[in-house]
């Protein structure tokens, strides 16, 4: 049933299975498998699968609608038990959450009655940091997303697009080595998620993070990722892998989709995804 | 101030004329419809008011019965010229909010605890369904045998009135938060006690208010 994709004129390796354990490498899936239990029969999601996020690296993952992507990201960040396989942050399996992942949603989740600083301050003020410290590292993380003079705001004053990017901010405030990021600018228009998908990927990239993004957009995953992992149908695995090269700056959204090659990536992730009309 | 607001804006964009008539327009038939339904309220509280007063007036027998308008209010201005209206009125009212506030507190605080064990939860959820489906005046004497007829036995009854509701409320409100919310406080590295401090008690204290 899984046929990988090697015949395509882009690079494709298909499955990562079997890369060695390195410890500097942020992230390795190994062989992870999980299923749900619905009416006492086993529905399989993840059926076996393998990826690894290198350091300063930005990965997309898209699949089919349903393809338990959500899934996925929650058995990474320990929110989920997984069934067999390994899942190692930085060389270590982990129980419980890893420390050091910030972990971004469609939803902002911002908290209503805290303002816009407020809730960027949040993981610090859980990590128990000075108060003064924590006000100022928030109010620049802020002011570089675009957000100066809405400190104050609440998130019921603020547009969809200020709000995920206070979201934004929370997440990075933290200084995360690793970004998972679910959907992330799905709800927002085109002009704010262009925007907002630059600006992620200038602060990641400055800044050496890792990014995974989950991501139904095509187009988002092409133009953000230096690899794109396509996943097939449940119960899931890794159907093939494009290493993206745009040759141009990569923080800059609208020169991706400028660029030569773009179109023929999506063209051809497009035709891996298999979409039908049901 | 108005008309001169309207005058100016006319004099520039004679189209919003139109528009602004209709708002008013629209602003009057609100008032008219609200006025017809608050005289159509008092008019029937005369008619039956009116009613009582005719049928007991004429009759003894009913006037014990049912008590009449003018009695009713004579002696409603003799409690407040001798001031026991007032005496009364105050200790009702200490009583009540009294047994309000101790209960929404206790109430609350329990229901929010209860959020920490789902083992505990469930455990109680039984005892606290039956305690809230008992009416609290069937509590009554029991509550006058312990605690006499004085203040006390008030507030208790008006505390336990009132816990159950509060109880449930604020515990419906802690579970009730979205579960991602949380996975987001656990990522963040949050404790329980933090998840519980930072996002639960909040978020079901605005839910409470909110009802």
């Amino acid at each position: 049933m899984i046929v990988k994709t090697n015949s395509v004129g882009v690079t494709s390796t298909g499955s990562m299975a079997g890369t060695s354990i390195v410890p500097a490498i942020p992230l390795i899936v190994d062989h992870v498998a999980k299923s749900y239990e619905v009416d006492g029969k086993i529905v399989p999601v993840i059926g076996d699968l393998s990826l690894s996020l290198n350091k300063g690296e930005i990965v997309s993952i898209v699949g089919p609608s349903g393809c338990g992507k959500t899934t996925l990201l929650n058995t990474l960040c320990g929110l989920l038990p997984r069934d067999s396989g390994h899942i190692r942050w930085y060389g270590q399996e982990i129980a419980g959450q890893p420390q050091n992942v910030g972990y971004m949603l469609q939803k902002d989740l911002l908290l209503p009655w805290r303002t816009a600083l407020n809730n960027v301050m949040l993981g610090l003020e859980i990590r128990g940091m000075a108060t003064s410290e924590a006000v100022s590292r928030s109010r620049t993380m802020l002011d570089q997303l675009g957000l100066h003079g809405f400190a104050d705001h609440y998130p019921s004053t603020l547009s969809g697009g200020m709000r995920q990017r206070v979201a934004l901010a929370r997440t990075l405030v933290n200084e995360p080595g690793v970004l998972l990021l679910d959907e992330p600018f799905a709800s927002l228009d085109f002009q704010n998620k262009l925007l907002i998908e630059s600006d992620t990927a200038k602060l990641v990239r400055e800044g050496g993070r890792s990014l995974l993004l989950i991501t139904h957009d095509i187009e988002e995953a092409v133009s953000l990722a230096d690899r794109v992992i396509v996943l097939s149908k449940r119960p899931t695995q890794v159907k093939a892998v494009y290493n993206i090269e745009l040759g141009i700056e990569r923080t800059d959204m609208m020169a991706s989709r400028d660029s030569r090659d773009f179109s023929k990536y999506v063209r051809r992730i497009w035709a891996d995804l298999d979409v039908v009309l049901q | 101030m108005t008309t001169d607001m309207e005058n100016r804006i006319n004099s520039i964009i004679p189209e919003t004329e139109q528009p602004l008539r209709l708002a008013t327009k629209r602003r009057w038939h609100k008032l008219r419809a609200i006025t017809v339904v608050l005289a159509t309220q008092v008019t029937l509280l005369a008619l039956l008011l009116g009613f009582w007063e005719h049928m007991t007036a004429s009759d003894k027998q009913a006037a014990f019965m049912f008590g009449s308008p003018s009695a009713i209010f004579g002696f409603l201005g003799q409690m407040a010229r001798d001031g026991s209206l007032w005496r009364d009125t105050y200790v009702t009212g200490l009583e009540t909010l009294l047994g309000f506030g101790i209960g929404n507190l206790f109430g609350t605080l329990i229901g929010l605890l209860l959020w920490y064990s789902r083992f505990v939860s469930r455990v109680v959820e039984p005892f606290v369904i039956a305690l809230g489906s008992i009416p609290i005046i069937a509590l009554a004497p029991i509550i006058i045998i312990w605690f006499g007829t004085g203040l006390i036995s008030k507030v208790a009854m008006s505390t336990l009135s009132v816990v159950i509701v509060a109880l449930v409320t604020s515990y419906k409100g802690a579970i009730g938060v979205d579960a991602d919310q949380i996975n987001l406080m656990r990522t963040l590295g949050a404790s329980k006690f933090q998840i519980f401090r930072k996002l639960v008690v909040p978020a079901s204290l605005t839910d409470i208010s909110r009802d």
